[in-house]
């Protein structure tokens, strides 16, 4: 080729390239040159010799060749669609080697499936999982191996549990049926919680009242005998049944004859309740109560005895013994019992005549006195 | 002498099957080493120009009995040859995860580890300008800068207009004169 030296499409500012010495900077081993031909021709010669022994010798798989401008047309686009990408699309590294391996073993795999069809079927997609689903079984495997110590279950489990999850779906179905064995009134889950807040309410606020309200010790037990003795005491005291008869203003003079009476045992004051409801406590002990039962016998036995007694005597049992006993002696008792000021003032007041038949009655008025 | 023989005479015996054998060696000792550094001065390191020619001239081989005379011969060759230097450059990129626009940090690396690398300071300046240039305006640049090609031959190898590659070939100047002016 000569070289046009008449250069009319350089720029016209070329003087940078005459700086430049000619010639290239790249170098080539000792006799390169020499032998490149020989080893060229070589090159062809065995490109000749795969071409003329292609089909001796050599087998290709069946259907081999019928798939083979798909698979050619696969890797065609396959390459042409990396060729068009200009940035950031890659693909995994000796991708293209392996593929036509998986090619013709996914072939295979649908040809045996193709043959079998009638008599084996796998579901949708599953050998498009199954390498991903291959490794994520042998990571799990790995992780249960590494944890072999940590993680363990009980014998036959596996073994049991489709049956266990089956017995737990029917059982479940079965509450699930029962559902209307059980019912709750209408509203109640609305109300629940109101319901429950007054409760908690109500049962704080008597936890609170404790101490409010309180009963003697042993009270409950006593009651039932108090009830009845203040049952008997209504009945004796009722005016109807009319078997006592008291004297006319007896029960005026009632409260201060108790009094005097129980004045020297220990008196309990009982408060009455108040009107917010609060009931002090009673200081009952069983001596109150023994005196209450006295008074009680004592007003009985007065009033039987004021009844039996007859209207208008004067002749008392202290009056006959007396009428047996002589003046003289009467004089000696008096003197030795009593003071004599004392019979001197009443004889002086009463202005009493000192004979016999007057002591003898100022006696009697005396005794009478009594 | 195998200078001398013309493409013409080359492919008349080639098209025998007695003298094939014979054209062929024509050939071989007629553009062995165009088409040799053609393809070293895209792909820089040597193991790899090796592989590509012999690889190129498989090729012609297989390709030259339905050569048509429309073309020359040798502007036919260097397409065949700078389509397996884009076809190596690609795959190299692909292997690598490289964008496909961007080689030039491998082509670096080339020129850095090249046991066969000489010359002056100057001429490896230049090679480490262009090999920062896109793999079209580099091959535009060599066939014009090195091989003194013709506008209208280069189109012919690329398959671009002749207007195309004027440009194409004015920007990889502007990019190798500032690039050496950057780096002085």
């Amino acid at each position: 080729m000569e070289i046009d030296i008449e250069h009319k499409e350089w720029p016209e500012d070329n003087s940078w390239r005459q700086k430049l010495p000619p010639g290239n900077p790249f170098g080539v081993p000792a006799g390169y040159f020499d032998d490149l031909s020989e080893r060229i021709i070589s090159g062809v010669h065995f490109e000749e010799i795969k071409q003329a022994d292609a089909l001796g010798g050599l087998t290709v798989p069946e259907n081999y060749f019928t798939e083979l401008s798909n698979n050619i047309q696969s890797r065609i686009n396959i390459e042409e669609a990396s060729a068009s990408e200009t940035e950031g699309f890659t693909v995994p590294e000796n991708y293209f080697k392996q593929l036509s391996s998986t090619i013709q073993s996914r072939i295979v795999i649908e040809n045996a499936l193709a043959n079998k069809a009638d008599t084996f079927t796998v579901p949708e997609g599953y050998f498009d999982n199954l390498s991903s689903n291959i490794q994520s079984r042998i990571a799990i495997e790995d992780a249960l191996g590494n944890d072999a110590e940590s993680f363990t279950v009980p014998q036959g489990y596996f073994d049991n549990l489709s049956s266990n999850i089956q017995s737990r779906i029917a059982l479940e179905e079965a509450l699930g049926n029962d559902a209307e064995s059980f019912t709750v009134p209408q509203g109640y889950f609305e109300e629940l919680s109101s319901n429950i807040q007054s409760r908690v309410a109500i049962e704080e606020a008597l936890a609170n009242e404790a101490e409010s309200f309180t009963v003697p010790q042993g009270y409950f037990e006593e009651l039932a005998g108090n009830i009845q003795s203040r049952v008997a005491l209504e009945e004796a005291t009722n005016a109807e049944h009319n078997v006592f008869a008291v004297p006319e203003g007896y029960f005026d003079q009632l409260q201060q004859n108790i009094l005097s009476h129980t004045a020297e045992q220990e008196a309990k004051v009982i408060q009455m309740p108040s009107r917010s409801g609060v009931v002090r406590k009673l200081i009952s002990t069983a001596a109150f109560k023994y005196a209450s039962a006295a008074c009680v016998a004592i007003i009985v036995g007065v009033a039987i005895y004021v009844n039996q007694a007859p209207a208008g005597s004067n002749h008392t049992y202290l009056h006959k013994e007396l009428a047996d006993i002589s003046t003289k002696d009467l004089r000696t008792y008096l003197e030795s019992q009593s003071d004599a000021t004392q019979t001197e003032r009443k004889v002086i007041a009463d202005d009493v005549q000192l004979d016999d038949e007057s002591l003898r009655d100022a006696l009697q008025d005396y005794v009478d006195a009594q | 002498m195998s200078a001398s023989v013309s493409d013409t005479e080359i492919l008349s015996k080639f098209q025998d099957e007695k003298t094939r054998n014979e054209a062929f060696n024509l050939l071989l000792q007629k553009y062995q080493q165009k088409i040799y550094w053609h393809v070293r001065r895209m792909v820089v390191n040597h193991d790899d120009a090796d592989d590509l020619v012999q690889d190129v001239f498989i090729k012609i081989w297989k390709n030259l009995p339905g050569f048509r005379s429309d073309a020359q011969l040798y502007t036919w060759m260097y397409r065949i040859a700078t389509n397996e230097c884009i076809t190596f450059l690609n795959k190299k990129k692909q292997k690598n995860n490289i964008p496909l626009d961007d080689v030039s940090y491998e082509l670096a690396e080339s020129l850095a580890d090249s046991t066969y690398l000489s010359g002056d300071k100057v001429q490896l300046k230049l090679q480490q300008a262009l090999v920062t240039l896109p793999d079209k305006q580099r091959l535009v640049f060599n066939m014009k800068y090195y091989d003194d090609m013709k506008y209208e031959e280069i189109s012919e190898v690329l398959g671009t207009s002749v207007g195309a590659l004027k440009a194409s070939f004015h920007l990889a100047v502007k990019k190798i004169e500032a690039h050496l002016l950057s780096h002085d």
